[in-house]
This record gives structure tokens, sequence and C-alpha cells, in this order.
């Protein structure tokens, strides 16, 4: 085999980067297991939305509860537990119903009606196993319409909404996309859908503060928003292309018949909600970002470029491999590469076994953008550590001076960080309070490998501090270059030296 | 075949050796001796590519040390000064990895690397981690490390040097079965002495500057014996005594009888004991090689 090869998955197969991996995975594993216990969200498997509908037949009520889970799917054996008052001029009579979800998730019942009073239905759920869901929902029938769908106690980053309009009787549940922890899934069912009815359009937009002022009369702008496609059936699934870039803006739907493609059009329903990233990266990231980045990585960095490189060199162990046929050039990048590999490996493992767990937790997956960017960010941090580590063995001679400088810059580029470049921008006599001060130690982050994971993840998340990453400059040149910086300069300089020094 | 070629390499402003020239043919061994300090490992670690040279070529089967360092070191083992192995890495393993930078078969590479410590006698120690090696074992190793690649050309650095005679006389065997097969070896010591059994030729570096290469007949001649004298009792009679048997010097407490006239030790012993001069030791000795070389590297 090619040495270059050969030396790399020398380095890749020895103790040390089983010890690593094991690290990585036990210190992520233990963070997402304490972040998953703690986390309030319950599986979606788990949960029960229902949606009633009531329809006048003449002489009866035909009441039909439709009960999905947050996934969207239907839930078959739900225990439902409703009474309907009737009010009517001497006072209230009630009649219980009883029953449980088919396998396609429906309840159907009938009962005599009289359509001089009005009708108030509410109902109580529980699973078959006698587990009880919690939930308790109404909804009003006057008038031959059903109203005024309300809902209690719906566990927290679902929600459900109705409205009725124009002979729609539409109900729009936000649910989890399986495998997908960020993505909300928007399902609008229609409930008194026939083969005649008209078809609706979607569109939607996002706005910082609530909208309240579209629903039903007034007319919509077609180009103040985004069309999403048409509902031609009685379930329509959207899953809208949110990102964790637009957490806390609210996000308007509207429904609207007519022809598509027109300016103006006049909207049937509307529905606006408060959009939470329920990515259990979030958690995980917000519960890693200290401990785990600012100090284990800078650790692993830098003992690991010390142990498969800079203790050879600086003990002479390496001349016994120099010696062999590589070029000292090829033998350090086989290191070093090995040690990035080994990085790789030990973080991907590690960050796969924390997303099982929350998953466990939370029902939801860390999504596959949070999940590279948080791979890049912690990846080039260590690769950088290990790269200063690489270059200071060029000039540093002995062991103990290499595990020194290694010790030093744990302090002074990772958890003392916070503390040096305050203490500079202090003496640089910039106030605290001002713009510039938070722009100039966010330009002192980038000097240091262990903040590069925070700016990357404001460059995700699009918000810095109390205002968007964009604007003090991240974005995703600034990323990028910062990033490259990190991962090839260090190691380039060493890289360079290696084949020209001793 | 070893080429140097105009060699120098300065450490800062320090010249450590300068303008080297030598050629160690296939089937020769060259030794390579100086005081501490000449310039040897120098010399010896920039033709194993372990350092640059500041100027000057070295090329191994006439691929370059630098150049075409991957090609050359193929062709070349090294055996350092003083071992420097890993020191908590068993022998097995270690030789396995420095042995996947050659070309090996498929169970071609185990096999030799038993057939090495069958042979360097470290077999049994196998599972023995290297910390736990003595001196000698270790020595042992340094030797199958080198031979690993099984290559056609050797740097000895200082190799026989704090070996016990045993395992001087095993070395040395080992470095004249390499000459038989054909292969050249550069030897480095700081004792002249100790070369002459071995090499076919002996260069001799001063200060970094080769000064002489001295050939197997002019070793032959510079190595016969003459006769040193140890007496417990000396004084000033003595030398007139020594003197009637041929020209004599006295280095530290040993007298010394230069070769030529008739040196019969036995007759010298006889004539000294008359005289009341206790003789403790009296024997043959190549001492003018390493006064020469004493006197030549001064
Ligand atoms: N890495 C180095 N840096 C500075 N000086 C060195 C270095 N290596 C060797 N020297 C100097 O070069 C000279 C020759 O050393 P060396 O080749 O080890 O001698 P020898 O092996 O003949 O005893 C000595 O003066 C030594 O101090
Ligand atoms: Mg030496």
């Amino acid at each position: 085999m090619n040495g270059f090869l050969y030396d790399i998955k020398r380095t890749l197969t020895g103790k040390f980067t089983i010890i690593i991996v094991i690290l990585l995975v036990l210190i992520t594993g233990l963070t997402a297991y304490s972040v998953g216990v703690t986390s309030n969200s319950s599986t979606p498997g788990s949960v029960a939305i229902v949606m009633p509908y009531m329809n006048d037949t003449g002489h009866n009520l035909t009441i039909s509860d439709y009960a999905i889970n947050g996934y969207g799917a239907p839930v078959s054996g739900l225990k439902i537990s409703s009474q309907l008052e009737n009010f009517t001029g001497n006072g209230t009579t009630y009649v219980h119903i009883k029953g449980t979800t088919g396998s396609n998730g429906y309840f159907n019942t009938t009962v005599p009606y009289n359509s001089s009073t009005n009708y108030n239905y509410n109902i109580y759920l529980s699973y078959n196993d006698g587990s009880s869901v919690g939930l308790r929902m109404g909804v009003g029938f006057s008038n031959g319409h059903m109203s005024n769908y309300s809902e209690c106690c719906i566990q927290q980053s679902y929600s459900i909404s109705y409205s009725h309009s124009n002979g729609y009787s539409l109900y729009t549940a936000n649910v989890r996309e399986k495998g997908d922890g960020s993505a909300i899934k928007t399902m609008i069912f229609n409930r008194n859908y026939t083969s005649s009815t008209a078809p609706l359009h979607l569109y939607y937009n996002t706005s910082s503060t609530f909208n309240t002022n579209v629903y039903p009369n007034s007319n919509l702008n077609t180009k103040n928003v985004t069309g999403y496609g048409t509902m031609k059936s009685a379930e329509y699934t959207v899953i809208l292309p949110l990102s964790i870039r637009n957490n806390g803006e609210y996000v308007n739907l509207y429904l609207a018949n007519g022809t598509s493609g027109s300016t103006n059009v006049a909207p049937v329903a509307f529905t606006s909600f408060l959009y939470v990233d329920n990515n259990p990266g979030i958690a995980l990231q917000g519960a890693l970002v200290t401990f785990f980045g600012v100090l284990f990585v800078p650790i692993l960095g830098i003992f690991s470029a010390y142990f498969y490189y800079s203790k050879d060199r600086a003990s002479g162990i390496i001349e016994s491999v120099i010696v062999r046929p590589i070029t000292k050039g090829k033998l350090f990048l086989s290191r070093f590469i090995g040690t990035s590999v080994s990085f790789l490996a030990g973080i991907i493992i590690a960050l796969a076994v924390a997303d099982i767990i929350l998953e466990h937790y939370t029902g939801a997956f860390i999504s596959a953008g949070f999940f590279t960017e948080m791979l890049a960010g912690y990846l080039i941090e260590a690769i950088a550590f290990a790269g200063i580590i690489y270059l200071a063995s060029q000039f540093i001679k002995s062991q103990g001076a290499v595990l020194g400088t290694g010790i030093g810059l744990l302090f002074a580029l990772g958890f003392m960080w916070q503390v040096i470049s305050g203490a500079l921008l202090f003496l640089l006599k910039i106030k605290s309070t001002t713009s510039v001060y938070s722009k100039d130690s966010l330009i002192l982050n980038a000097f240091s490998p262990s903040y590069f994971p925070y700016i990357l993840a404001d460059y995700y998340k699009n918000a810095f501090g109390t205002v968007t990453a964009a604007s003090v400059g991240i974005n995703i040149y600034s990323v990028i270059i910062i990033g490259i910086v990190w991962l090839l300069v260090p190691a380039g300089i060493a890289f360079y030296f290696t084949r020209k020094r001793d | 075949m070893i080429t140097i070629s105009h060699l120098s390499k300065s450490f800062n402003k320090f010249k450590a050796v300068s303008d080297l020239n030598l050629e160690i043919k296939n089937g020769e061994i060259m030794g390579f001796a100086g005081l501490n300090g000449a310039g040897k490992s120098t010399t010896i670690r920039a033709m194993a590519g372990i350092i640059f040279p500041t100027s000057g070529t070295v090329s191994i089967d006439n691929n370059d040390i630098v150049r075409e360092k991957v090609k050359a070191s193929k062709h070349l083992g090294w055996v350092p000064e003083l071992p420097n192995f890993e020191v908590n890495a068993k022998p097995i393993p270690l030789l396995k990895y420095y042995g996947g930078f050659y070309e090996y078969g498929a169970g071609e590479l185990d096999k030799k690397i038993k057939e090495l410590m069958e042979e360097f006698g470290i077999y049994n120690y196998r599972n023995r981690k290297l910390k736990y090696y003595s001196q000698g074992m270790k020595k042992r190793f340094s030797l199958i490390a080198a031979m690993i690649g099984d290559p056609d050309n050797y740097l000895f650095d200082e190799t026989l040097n704090g070996l016990d005679p045993q395992g001087v006389k095993e070395v040395r065997d080992i470095i004249i079965n390499l000459k038989k097969d054909g292969k050249s070896v550069f030897l480095s010591s700081h004792i002249l002495s100790e070369l002459q059994n071995v090499a076919d030729k002996i260069a001799i570096i001063k200060n970094g500057q080769l000064i002489k290469i001295l050939t197997r007949e002019e070793l032959v001649n510079l190595g016969s014996s003459g006769i040193k004298i140890h007496i417990t009792n000396p004084d000033k009679g003595v030398i007139d005594i020594l003197s009637s048997f041929g020209e004599t010097s006295l280095t530290g407490d040993y007298y010394f009888i230069k070769k030529g006239g008739n040196q019969d030790p036995a007759g010298i012993n006889k004539e000294l004991v008359m005289k009341n001069y206790m003789v403790d030791y009296i024997g043959r000795e190549n001492e003018t090689l390493e006064e020469y070389f004493l006197e030549m590297v001064k």
C-alpha cells in the first residue's frame, strides 16, 4: 500500500482514535440525555388531536370525530367520551356520547336534533390503554353551522385552528414531519368536502408581528404572498419551506378560491401561527456550546495532535518512520488527515448517538441542516486546534514545551477567550453598550477557533443576540472564509515548515 | 551503492559537516571514524533523509535522498546511535508498522519479522513491551527495524559501541554477512580499532571535514602489533630497558614498544622482572592504530 494511505489507516485504527470516539459519544450522549429528559414536548406518536364535525341532516345531528396524532396520522383506538349540551329556553339537557375511533381515525354517531336550539359539544379523550392524553375540546353548533372550535391543553408545539366560511369547514393542524425535527407539517382538513367543493389556493407569508387584518373579507394581493399549491381534496398536507431562520416569526396562511394567478383574491380562510422551531438540535446545541465547545473540543484537538504527531516528533521517535519510503510532507499530511478523519468519525458518531437519544425523548430527530451545522462547527474547531499544535511542533523541540503550549492555548483561545477579548475591548475603550462593541467582540471571536461553532450557529439561525446575524456581517462568505482559514492555515503553515526544516 | 557528493550541513552558523565526498560501493564496508562531535551522526542523519543537507547531495542506488526520497529510502536501512522507539509498543506490531511501508505480499511480512526476530534471538521476548527490553535487546531490535525492508544499503551509527564482546562479535558477523550479500555498509565509530577488523576502508572525519581515507593495506600496516606493558612500580629506568627492544613511548600508565626488532614479550618480561619491576600486564596490542588516529584527529 501507498505509504501515505498506509499511515492514515494506522492512525485511524490506533487506540487513541477509539478513545476519542468513546469520549465524544459519552459527552454528547450524556448531554443529549439531559436535554431529552428535561424536554417537555411529548412524543408525537402519543399525541391526539381531534377534529369534531357536526352536520345537520334534518332530524338528526351527525357527529363525526376525526383523530390524528402528532405526525398527522389517523389515531385508532382513541376513547372519546363526550357530551352534547343542548341549550333550550328552559334549561340545558345533556346527551352523553361514548365511543372509540376506528382504524381510519373516525368515530361517527348520530343524535336526534332540534334545530331551534344551540348545541355545545365537549369532548374528553383517552387512549384504549387507559392513559389520558389530557385533551379537552369543544365545538359549538347553532343555526345549522358549526362554529368556534376551542381547544385546551394540546401539548407544546402542536396547534390546531378552525375556520368556517363560505361553506368550507376547515381545520388547520400543525404537526411534526417524521424524520425532520425542524419541519412543521401543516395539515388542512375540509370536513365538509364533497366532490363539488371548489378547489382552494394556498398562499403564505411570514411577518414579525401578529397579522390580524386579512380574514376573511379584505382582498389579498397575491404579490405580497407566496403561492404554495391548490387543495382539491378533503385533506391537504403542506410543508412550508421554513427553517430555523424563521424561528419566532408569524406564519400566515391564506386559503382562497377563485382563479389561480389573479392579483387580488378574497381569502375564505386565514390562519396565523407563531413559528417555533421544535428541532431538538437547538436545545442540544445550547447545552453543548459551553463545556463541549469551549473546553472539550479544544482539549480533543490539542491532545490528539500531541499524541498523533507532536509527541513522536519532539521525542525523535518519528525519525524511525521518516527513514521509511515516505516523504516528510506526506508523513505530516497522513498524520494530520488521520487526526482530522478521526475527529470527523468521532463527531458524526457522537451526534448520531445524541440524535437517537433525542428522538427517543422528543420524538424528533435533529434536522439534517442542524446536524451538518454542528458537525462542521465542532470539526473545524477541533482541526484548527490540532493544526495550531502541529504548527507549534515545527518549532518547539521538547514534549513538555509542546504540552505547555497546548495548555496555554486551551486557556487563551478556549475558556478564557471571552475574558481576554473583553479586556481587549476595555483597553480599546469601547463601551459594552454600543453596537460597535458587539461587532468588535464578534471580530475577536473569529480569532479563536473555540468560537467558530458560535459564529456558525449565529449564521444558521440568522440571529446575533437581538439583531440579525447578517446585520453584523455574519453571512455565507464570512463564515466560509473563517472556516477555511481555521481549517487550512495553521496546518498549511506547519506543512510548509515541515518540508523545509529539519 | 551510496554516493555522498559535496555534502555540507550547518546548524545556524555552525558547520557540522563540510564538503564531504564519499562513495560506498556494493559489497563494501566503509568505516567512518572521528571523535565525538566530529560530525558522524550529522552525516548519517543527512544520508538517511532525517535532516536536510545545507548543500550537496546524497544518493542511494542513484536516487537522491531529498528529491527522490521514497525510492532512496526503499533501499536504505538506518540504525540510530541510540535506539529510540515508541516505548509502549510491542516489537511485532511496531515492526509490522515499519514493514507496511515496503511492498510485501500477504503473510510475507509476518514471516520476515519472525525470521529476523529469531535470527537476532529476541523472538522469545516478542510479547514484551520495548520499554522492558535491555540495551542489547533494543540494539538488536534497531537492527531488525533497519533490515525489515531488506534494503541494499545500510547506515550504522556507532552500532558496535556499548555492546559486550559477545555482542560486538555478533554484530560484526552480521555486517560481514551483509557485505557478502553485496550490500554497501557505512559504519561509524569514535574508536578506530573497533572498525579495523571489519571495514574495507575507513574515512576519518575531523571537525566536519574528511581528512583521510585509510585503505585495507594501510590499515594492516598501521594495525600491526606492538607491545603494551603495565608496571606497578615504574621509575625512570624502565624506558632505558625497554628502548633496547624498540622505540618506546609512555601513554598514561602504559608503555608501548613499536614493532620491529626482537620483540618477544616473554623475553621483555624476564628482563624487567630481573630488575625487580613488577609487571602486571604485557601483551601484543594494536595501539598504534588508535595512536595514529588520535594523533591525526587531535
Ligand atoms: N541539531 C543540532 N543543532 C545544533 N548543533 C548540532 C545539532 N546536531 C549536531 N550538532 C553539532 O554538530 C556537531 C557534530 O555532531 P554529531 O554529528 O552528532 O557528532 P558525532 O556523531 O561525530 O559525535 C557537534 O558539535 C554537535 O553539537
Ligand atoms: Mg554521533
